[in-house]
């Protein structure tokens, strides 16, 4: 579903220094497959993730998706592909402000097809009930603590009937149990769905709630032994 | 794309922000009205005066032709030319208008009044509002007894009140003691008493004598106006009939081009304060692009393409504006509604035009024209923000 080949990107500092932040990625994800990928800050994970999310560039390897080939993609056809493809969960959840919990789940069905926006209250909640949340649905973002902020971007990630979950450090802005929760949620959801999950953490012990643990090092993509 | 999901999204936008939103409006709101009560009150002011002109003097263009000579050999000899001549260049309405003194007994007692001889085709040339009975037909002329049409300033001085004057026989005394007829009653927007009967009674042998006024009243197309007014005076004077006066009555044209002029420099002064509006919803949109950069970030991650978030900002933007016109061209269409109270000393209410549409589809215009205008740079610069750096931060 999910094929990146010797994949590389280069940035630039602010010094003007090239920096070659992913080097030779390589990466084959199946459908309702779960990968926690694991390194050190500053090591690429989330530039993976933006790339994967076609939320970012690549500068040479190869990247396909459905066997689609992301280098292809003009903004329009990348935008739609993103939409419908990948579902995303951040560490500092990213809700819109003065939207309620409904509303923000409901936001991506904005952007998507007619049929999908002509249901979206009722889809969106369907999530929130998924997530525990039926009840505050009308809350603010400001009016909820952040495991709930957290299951409410769960529940936007999933509405749009993603293949593929990419979570930034989904857990890195919560307390331990507060975080085990909410990754139980994720986790179950995506394999309710069927829905792959890339998950980013620093935290092995999060990892390990994945089926495969990959470690990313110099620029390039490892498992974990 | 989905576009009632994007104007659902830029509905949501406006409502979550309603205080931003109506600061940002109320400018605009403020220009769309006073460019529309602007226009608005110079169509319904142009219409209006218009009425009043067309009463008094008459519709554009109109002319009057005199003579030097007396009314006999004015009504004798000159009057058949001008009207053949009238005819050949194609006039569109005219009528005769004589005037002849004479005495009126009402009840408030017997009293000099002037007496005017008309075509029944007058009031095509002239806008006059029937306010009881009838005005002059063709078949009046045919009648022995006269039948007379009192205009207001007369029905006061008679001492009639508007609902008992029509049927009413009133003695009448041209060169002889008569008795007329009142058929009607109308506001022809002069101020002095008149009595309006068939032209036909005073070229009558024994009331001839006393007309002491002959002129012809005729309407034509503006544009002929000068051209016709110059051949009339070639044919008539070249053919020995002494010295011809043509004068245009109506004063439209000048008015019409005060009215223009005056609606220029206002509208000039609206579209400094819709420009600074505009400018002021131009800078905010920007300040909000800054401070929305997130919210753009997440929608990308959506999937909303770039051009989407474009359509959506410039969506708000144009809703925003547009909702302010709205509400402005209301504002407007109030204000020309207590037009007739504040008015009613200068213009007579019924003289008043309804609220002009095109004001209204102007105010619209301006204000969908504003809110593409504010809204374009910030919906360009909301689609060159980074998304990565964006969520990042």
């Amino acid at each position: 579903m999910i094929d990146l080949f010797g994949v590389a990107k280069r940035l630039t500092l602010p010094s003007g220094e090239p920096l070659d932040i992913l080097t030779d990625v390589t990466l084959h994800l199946e459908a309702g497959s779960t990968v926690a990928i694991v390194g050190r800050s500053g090591s690429g994970k989330s530039t993976l993730l933006n790339v994967m999310g076609l939320l970012d560039s690549y500068d040479s390897g190869s990247y396909r998706i459905d066997g689609i080939d992301a280098r292809t993609l003009g903004d329009r056809v990348a935008s739609r592909l993103r939409g419908t493809t990948f579902g995303f969960v951040f560490q500092q959840f990213h809700l819109l402000d003065r939207r309620s919990a409904v509303a923000n789940v409901a936001a991506p069905l904005a952007h998507g097809p007619h049929d999908e926006y002509a249901t979206r209250d009722r889809r969106a909640m369907e999530l929130l009930s998924r997530v525990g949340l039926a009840d505050r649905s009308a809350s603010l973002p400001s009016q909820l603590s952040g495991g709930e902020q957290q299951r409410v971007a769960i529940a936007r990630s999933l509405v749009r009937h993603p293949k593929v979950v990419l979570a930034d450090e989904p857990t890195g802005s919560l307390d331990v149990e507060t975080g085990a929760r909410v990754l139980d949620i994720l986790l179950g959801l995506a394999r309710e769905d069927g829905c792959a999950v890339v998950l980013v953490t620093h935290d092995m012990q999060v990892a390990t709630r994945a089926d495969r643990q990959m470690i990313l090092e110099g620029g390039s993509l490892r498992e974990v032994a | 794309m989905n576009a009632r999901g994007l104007l659902a999204a830029a509905f949501d936008e406006i409502a979550a922000y309603r205080l931003r939103t109506a600061i940002s409006v109320l400018s605009i709101v403020i220009g769309v009205a006073t460019l529309t009560l602007i226009v608005a009150l110079g169509d319904i002011g142009r219409a209006a005066t218009q009425a009043v002109i067309e009463r008094e003097a008459g519709r554009a263009a109109t002319l009057e032709l005199s003579s030097e000579r007396p009314p006999s050999q004015f009504i004798s000899t000159i009057l058949p030319r001008i009207l053949q001549r009238l005819d050949r260049y194609g006039a569109v309405h005219r009528s005769v208008m004589l005037t002849a003194p004479a005495r009126a007994t009402f009840d408030a007692g017997t009293q000099p009044v002037a007496a005017y001889g008309v075509d029944p085709s007058l009031d095509q040339v002239r806008r006059l509002r029937v306010l009881a009975g009838r005005w002059l037909e063709v078949g009046d002329s045919k009648l022995y007894a006269p039948v007379i049409v009192l205009n207001r300033p007369m029905l006061a001085a008679a001492g009639l009140a508007l609902d008992d004057a029509v049927g009413q026989r009133v003695p009448l005394a041209i060169t002889t003691p008569g008795t007329a007829r009142i058929i009607g009653v109308i506001d022809d927007g002069q101020r002095d008493g008149r009595v309006y009967m068939s032209s036909a009674f005073l070229l009558r042998p024994n009331t001839a004598s006393a007309i002491a006024g002959a002129t012809v009243v005729v309407t034509i197309d503006p544009f002929d106006a000068d051209l016709l007014a110059g051949r009339v005076i070639s044919d008539l004077g070249h053919a020995g009939e002494g010295r011809l006066r043509v004068e245009r009555l109506d004063g439209a044209e000048d008015f019409s081009s005060i009215v223009t002029t005056l609606q220029l420099v206002l509208s000039a002064i609206a579209a400094i304060s819709l420009v600074s509006g505009s400018l002021g919803i131009l800078n905010l949109g920007l300040v909000t692009v800054r401070h929305r950069a997130r919210e753009f970030a997440i929608r990308r991650s959506f999937g909303a393409s770039a051009q989407e978030v474009f359509v959506l900002v410039l969506a708000e933007s144009l809703v925003t504006t547009t909702l302010a016109g709205v509400l402005g061209i209301a504002l407007a269409g109030l204000a020309t509604a207590a037009l007739p109270v504040f008015s009613s000393a200068i213009i007579d209410p019924a003289d008043l035009p309804p609220f002009p549409i095109t004001a209204a589809i102007a105010g619209l215009a301006v204000a969908v024209t504003v809110g593409l205008a504010a809204g374009a740079i910030p919906a360009a610069r909301a689609t060159q923000l980074s998304i990565i750096e964006t969520i990042r931060s």
